[in-house]
């Protein structure tokens, strides 16, 4: 008879385990899904002279967009313009 | 302890007894369902919840950035422009003119939108305008989705339909993953930083770079550039505000303006990636990559068809949430690469001389 109650037991622990590891059945892997973000880290201007010959990333400012003349470049006294802006992203959780 | 144990037939009896009445609620009553649906019930609603907060989060976001800018009585306005500018679809079942009534009806529920903004807000610039308006129709769009889904949860729970719950709560985890990248996407688009379908723009921009920009349209600019002696029209909405001007209308002018005398037309778009594909992959086809309603796309493929003209796509693939939030670097190297694609087409499927258009497609927000 004790193998009868160690069956039990064992049973018993074994719906526990299940319980607590299937109660949201397949929800576990949305559940991860909804925690894990993907949030701009920095935004970064690529800033480029007009004849080509300098090229330096900055960080992206307020009021900056893609075609905004920034300054003059250091090596021929052209103009500098924003060639493109984009983002660097992290993984956060929520 | 001992003696419990040892009444073993007692046990078996309670036990085979709890077997049969576990046996007969579980087939012949409706417990397992009832049991279910309020595990749907809770589950759903707790994401609903969750909704509801990125919907209030990008209320708040649009209202305090208003109220940043110096505008007074903002609750009322983004409030009711939460309910309100519903399109009704034109009567389709008549099919005569309908793209003219469709533009017609989507035109003018545009402008009064923007001249009601304009009205709260008369101080601000164009741009800082249509960054305003898209926030808030990006904070409707989420308000609108909300509504709809609360609407099937409220029927559900009110006539006890499980399978309409079981619906909603094996769908409404995807929902929240990809409702997320709306709220986030505000704060880009209010700081005027480009967005994965500033793609086409941003291609115009690369062609144009330092050419003067001509108003042909609302919100629609072009710009004349020699191109291997190929004179290259490139249109694309006005930047750097958030907006995706009327490109359709733009190329039919410009071809009546060059008499019809049209050898090529390109257009570039952000296109959606099928899962599995990678981001910023850019692909090569015919048609017009324009994702608008009809009316544009229209225009631009009448036009195509009127100049005898070869109509070439090329779209940068991304995905729905990396389209509206802030540029991946790796869409920024399919810009380029869709660039090359695009010298590549004038230099050999074009012959000097010839007019080419080249369009833009996309919310131009943030690129010049
Ligand atoms: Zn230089």
């Amino acid at each position: 008879m004790p193998i009868i109650i160690i069956a039990m037991v064992v049973l018993i622990i074994l719906t526990l385990i299940l319980y607590f590891k299937l109660r949201s059945g397949f929800m576990k892997s949305f559940q991860q899904l909804d925690k894990l973000d993907e949030v701009p880290q920095r935004y970064i201007a690529i800033v480029k002279c007009y004849n080509n010959d300098y090229i330096v990333e900055k960080e992206f400012q307020e009021g900056d967009f893609v075609g905004k003349i920034v300054g003059e470049c250091p090596k021929c006294r052209n103009k500098l313009v924003i060639e493109a802006i984009f983002a660097q992203y992290t993984y956060r959780k929520r | 302890m001992l003696t419990v144990f040892q009444q073993v037939d007692n046990w078996n009896t309670i036990l085979s007894l709890l077997v049969w009445v576990l046996f007969f609620l579980y087939f012949f009553t409706d417990l397992p369902q009832k049991t279910q649906f309020y595990r749907y019930e809770r589950g759903v609603a707790t994401r609903l919840a969750l909704i509801e907060g990125l919907v209030s989060e990008s209320v708040n976001k649009v209202k305090s950035y208003l109220a940043k800018l110096g505008i007074k009585n903002v609750d009322p306005f983004v409030n009711t422009t939460l309910e309100n500018y519903f399109v009704i679809e034109p009567v389709s079942i008549e099919p005569i003119d309908i793209i003219k009534r469709l533009d017609h009806i989507i035109t003018i529920n545009e402008q009064k939108f923007k001249q009601d903004l304009e009205r709260i807000a008369p101080s601000l610039s164009v741009h800082t305008r249509n960054n305003v308006a898209v926030s808030l129709a990006i904070a409707s769009a989420l308000y609108t989705i909300y509504k709809i889904l609360r609407h099937y949860y409220y029927l559900g729970k009110k006539y006890e339909n499980w399978v309409l719950l079981m619906q909603l709560y094996l769908i409404m985890p995807q929902l929240v993953r990809e409702l997320m990248p709306y709220s986030r996407a505000i704060d880009g688009i209010i700081r005027g930083v480009p967005i994965g379908d500033s793609a086409g723009p941003m291609v115009a921009y690369k062609l144009m770079s330092t050419a003067p920009r001509i108003d042909i349209e609302e919100d629609t600019v072009y710009s004349v550039v020699n191109i291997e002696h190929r004179n290259v029209y490139i249109v694309k909405a006005k930047g750097p505000g958030a907006t995706v001007g009327k490109p359709g209308k733009a190329v039919a002018k410009l071809a009546e303006m060059l008499a019809y005398k049209v050898s090529r037309i390109i257009t570039i778009d952000a296109a959606l990636k099928l899962e599995g594909e990678r981001t910023g992959l850019v692909a090569e086809g015919t048609g017009a990559a324009i994702g608008d309603p009809g009316p544009e796309k229209i225009e631009i493929e009448r036009t195509a068809v009127k100049c005898g003209a070869p109509l070439d796509a090329i779209i940068i693939k991304m995905g729905s949430d990396e389209a509206i939030k802030p540029m991946k670097r790796e869409i920024l190297e399919g810009v380029e690469k869709a660039y090359q694609i695009v010298l590549d087409i004038i230099k050999n499927r074009t012959k000097p001389g010839d007019n080419i258009i080249i369009v833009g497609i996309g919310n131009t927000v943030g690129v010049y």
